[in-house]
């Protein structure tokens, strides 16, 4: 008995101050693009959304998380190309997502990366998007705090 | 030793880890995100993070070594230490770098260097005792114990 309490104290000393823990699952069928430059932070967010039952995409920086997002929007050609094809035996493989069946429920996107940062790759993607209808949610992951930082998401 | 000595080991190891400020509540996420599809999660992760925090403690080494320091790459790399180190819970490593990107902004190289030196120094420690703590696992795992739920 004296043990299990100095068990359980020793428990509540270790910061078991947990945050919420997600409903398992609760982001199940949603497909995330995740545009991360830094490895560790692709690797313990990626399995932090998958335990909760998101699919991931990784990306490793702004210029190719617009390129996730650019063929949905492309031209009738490059669709034509790119949406279906037949194989052999004239069977269709699966219509690949459109702008009104985006891939990415959601993009989490890094603000400060290379080649193209957060900030212009979002730009991009809403310009890919004006006048299609179509917008994807876009959430600015950043470490920086200042009032300047946030105002730069919202322009 | 037996198994219950490695594992009380274990526990107050992990305890002080945590009263101490190596850990935050990070470090807990990313052990209860390690399961049976992926064992060594904590430990790939953390290894990880060792790899890339080595190279960019020598990149900063480097970069505020040169006659005109490039106080935004400096910045930059302070962001990458700073994000690895709060994404796997390594809070003093985090807060050394907090103050040590505060020191780019104002363009302060000997805040800099102070900050160089403490991060290095808070770096080495909370490695030393990772390794301790994944060290004693591997025995509690050898000699057919299991690790305590926390």
């Amino acid at each position: 008995m004296n043990q299990d309490i100095k068990f359980s104290n020793r428990k509540a000393e270790n910061v078991a101050q947990n945050k919420m823990i997600p409903e398992q699952n609760s982001l199940e069928g949603l497909c995330i693009l995740l545009a991360e430059d830094n490895q560790i932070l692709q690797l313990v967010a990626t399995k932090m959304l998958e335990k909760v039952g998101a699919q991931v995409v990784v990306v490793h920086d702004g210029m190719q998380a617009v390129n996730a997002v650019r063929p949905i929007f492309c031209t009738d050609e490059c669709k034509r190309n790119f949406n279906s094809s037949t194989q052999g035996d004239g069977e269709k493989i699966a219509m690949k997502p459109t702008k009104d069946d985006p891939p990415f429920d959601l993009i989490l996107m890094d603000c400060q990366m290379p080649n193209l940062d957060g900030y212009e790759a979002t730009k991009a993607i809403r310009k890919l998007e004006a006048g299609t209808g179509s917008h994807i949610p876009i959430v600015a992951v950043t470490a920086h705090a200042m009032s300047s930082d946030e105002a730069n998401v919202w322009r | 030793m037996d198994v219950r000595q490695l594992q009380r080991q274990w526990i107050d190891l992990i305890s002080a880890l945590f009263r101490e400020g190596f850990l935050d509540a990070q470090f807990t996420q990313l052990q209860q995100l390690q399961d049976e599809s992926n064992p060594d999660f904590v430990v790939e992760v953390v290894t990880l993070f060792f790899e890339d925090s080595e190279r960019l403690l020598n990149d900063l080494c480097n970069v505020l070594s040169q006659q005109v320091v490039d106080f935004n790459r400096v910045d930059a790399h302070v962001h990458q230490l700073k994000g690895s180190s709060a994404s796997i819970g390594a809070q003093r490593v985090k807060n050394v770098c907090i103050s040590f990107r505060n020191c780019c902004e104002e363009r302060n190289l000997e805040g800099c260097f102070g900050c160089l030196q403490q991060v290095k120094q808070e770096y080495s420690l909370v490695k030393g005792k990772l390794e301790a703590l994944f060290g004693l696992e591997q025995q509690i795992v050898a000699a057919g114990g299991s690790l305590p739920m926390m």
